[in-house]
């Protein structure tokens, strides 16, 4: 595959972030969809939007792209503000939201070049047949969409969103509907947009695995509000890795837990099974420590990763709530 | 510019937009086969209680008088037709969920609204065009030119034919300005609906309900009569009269444009202020 993005890059305002979301506040019918949520994307970024469903990220995005208009806040891009007066800057931005809807009646092709007409950037036959080979339908891009599969269509998506060569793209639950295979390859592909292409993402999706992945900067939004944001490598840190214990009964275990030094760490506990924060490397004294204390040990299982990380940490804002 | 192409490209690339022509086709070819058959004994029939006052001679059974006929059947059919394409402009973008990405583009949303009435325009004009086609021109060559009897409730009107195409040519532009009324509605109705199927039933019920007020001669209703557009869309037929009824016919045109102009700003400011949540 080759690669030409990155032709647009603004050398004066490198430092800018590409994407600014300030104080976005949206509610639809009394429900507050977004609360006040603030965040920005810089060059290169590729930025995980995790949250439950209907925790707002599709709103946010709506948002950014002008297809719903906030009760109040702000989104720039690369430094100038994006509004219903002012949506030239999307000339700069490719987007897929939830479904690849297409015009099912035109072929792929027919449907990458209708959409390139509409970028108000100037898309040659050359970067069309780029961006079909990119996303691995060449061969297809003359069959009707009607045709496609589910896969082929969210690549075709894609296709659309990256023909016109954008600084940013949004891409919101783009593995949504996918079987696994779909799943590795839009992930593959979202990766070599990334990391080869230099692209800027965001990225929202139900597989947190896949923000495990492919980001290096996430937020987490719970109820419209933002909960976190950071690098993924440092929100996952080793250090609070999440260490699961299975034993006959925890009403048993817990006092003497409480009692010790693993105090600190417990998380919680149900009737057979505790959690307990951790680092990876105390799990042998923990076992150590389990059977001195004549505790039947079923299972030991670190949970590092970031859905348990984003299950604790939307757990814990629900609580607060 | 762009965006009105890709409108048209749309319309023209979809099954259901052929649908009017070939109905159009359709109905002018039987009414023409009727004519062909039976044209002598139904012009008979018709001037049945003139013929005991007149001696009426001639090639009646002409062109002309057989594109009147179609007319006459069409001209209330044709909006139908018209809500089909246009009532789909934005709810079936909607519906289809190619509203989302469309409007992800630098496009403004005024402009798109413009874009589908431009484009909705030139489809209704392309429509009453295969019209002209297929009732007046296939008519003249079918049957042949001739003068045009045009029995009214109240008079008979003879026109003479070389004193007739231009009323067509005049009856057609009228009608184009009546079906933009139709699809200027349609439009409107379809930037509230997320769905197919509400604009199109909604207008074609709009369409009798306001037909029958129309043709209701009922004190409560005379007032109301005036700014119903369903009461000037059949004004061409003016365009038959001897002497032709200028004024009233510049009224009726000037409601239709008000009820135009009305509905396209009513959707691009109701658009504008939309979310899009399909």
């Amino acid at each position: 595959m080759t690669c030409t993005f990155a032709r647009h890059k603004k050398t004066l305002f490198a430092l800018a972030p590409v994407l600014q979301v300030i104080d976005l506040k949206k509610s639809f019918k009394g429900l507050l969809a977004l609360d006040n949520l603030s965040f920005e994307v810089h060059k290169g970024d590729i930025y995980g939007f995790l949250g439950q469903n209907g925790a707002g990220k599709s709103t946010a995005m709506r948002i950014i792209l002008g297809l719903i208009f906030p009760d109040s806040g702000i989104v720039n891009i690369n430094g100038n503000r994006v509004d219903q007066a002012n949506r030239k800057e999307l000339k700069q931005v490719g987007a897929i939201i939830e479904r690849p809807d297409m015009y099912t009646a035109l072929s792929g092709w027919e449907n990458l070049r209708m959409f390139a007409m509409l970028s108000s950037r100037q898309v040659s036959q050359n970067r069309l047949k780029e961006v079909i080979q990119i996303v691995g339908l060449k061969g297809r891009e003359h069959d009707k969409v009607s045709h496609y599969s589910l896969g082929m269509k969210q690549r075709l998506g894609i296709a659309v969103a990256i023909a016109h060569e954008p600084e940013l793209l949004i891409l919101d639950e783009p593995t949504n509907g996918l079987d696994p295979q779909g799943i590795a390859e839009i992930r593959t592909l979202i990766s070599y947009l990334g990391h080869e292409c230099g692209n800027t993402i965001v990225v929202s999706s139900h597989m947190l695995f896949e923000i495990e992945q492919i980001a290096n900067k996430m937020l987490i939004i719970h109820k419209g509000k933002k909960i976190v944001e950071g690098l993924v490598s440092e929100l996952l840190k080793p250090e609070e890795t999440l260490v699961a214990v299975t034993v006959t009964d925890c009403s048993l275990v817990i006092p003497k837990i409480r009692a010790s030094q693993w105090s600190q760490c417990l998380q919680s506990f149900a009737s057979n099974t505790f959690t307990l924060k951790l680092n990876p490397a105390a799990v042998p004294e923990l076992n150590r420590w389990l059977v001195q204390h004549e505790v039947e040990v079923f299972g030991i299982t670190a949970m590092h990763s970031l859905e348990n990380y984003f299950l604790n940490i939307t757990s814990h804002a629900t609580d607060k709530n | 510019m762009q965006l009105i192409k890709i409108e048209i490209y749309k319309i023209f690339t979809r099954p259901r937009t052929y649908i009017s022509y070939a109905v159009v086709a359709a109905i002018a070819l039987i009414i023409q086969l009727a004519m062909y058959t039976n044209g002598k004994s139904f012009v008979e029939f018709a001037l049945k209680g003139v013929n005991e006052q007149f001696d009426i001679k001639g090639h009646i059974v002409n062109g002309y008088l057989v594109a009147f006929i179609i007319m006459q059947s069409l001209m209330v059919h044709i909006p139908l037709l018209v809500t089909l394409v246009s009532g789909d402009a934005i709810s079936g973008e909607a519906a289809n969920g190619t509203l989302r990405l469309l409007l992800t583009k630098p496009i403004s949303r005024t402009a798109f609204v413009i874009a589908k009435f431009l484009s909705s325009f030139i489809y209704t004009i392309s429509l009453i065009l295969w019209f002209a086609v297929v009732a007046l021109f296939l008519s003249l060559l079918i049957f042949g030119p001739g003068d045009l009897i045009n029995l009214k409730s109240d008079a008979i009107v003879i026109l003479l034919k070389d004193d007739i195409f231009w009323r067509y040519t005049a009856a057609f532009f009228y009608a184009i300005l009546a079906m933009t009324t139709i699809s200027g509605i349609s439009i409107l109705l379809s930037a509230f609906a997320s769905n197919s199927i509400g604009p199109i039933v909604t207008t074609m019920g709009l369409l009798v309900f306001f037909t029958i007020l129309s043709n209701l001669d009922i004190p409560i209703f005379n007032q109301l009569k005036p700014f119903l557009f369903t009461s000037h869309m059949l004004a061409w037929k003016g365009f038959f009269d001897d002497p032709v009824p200028y004024a009233s016919i510049a009224t009726s045109a000037l409601v239709l444009v008000t009820y135009i102009i009305f509905s396209l700003l009513l959707t691009i400011f109701y658009f504008n202020k939309k979310d899009i949540l399909s």
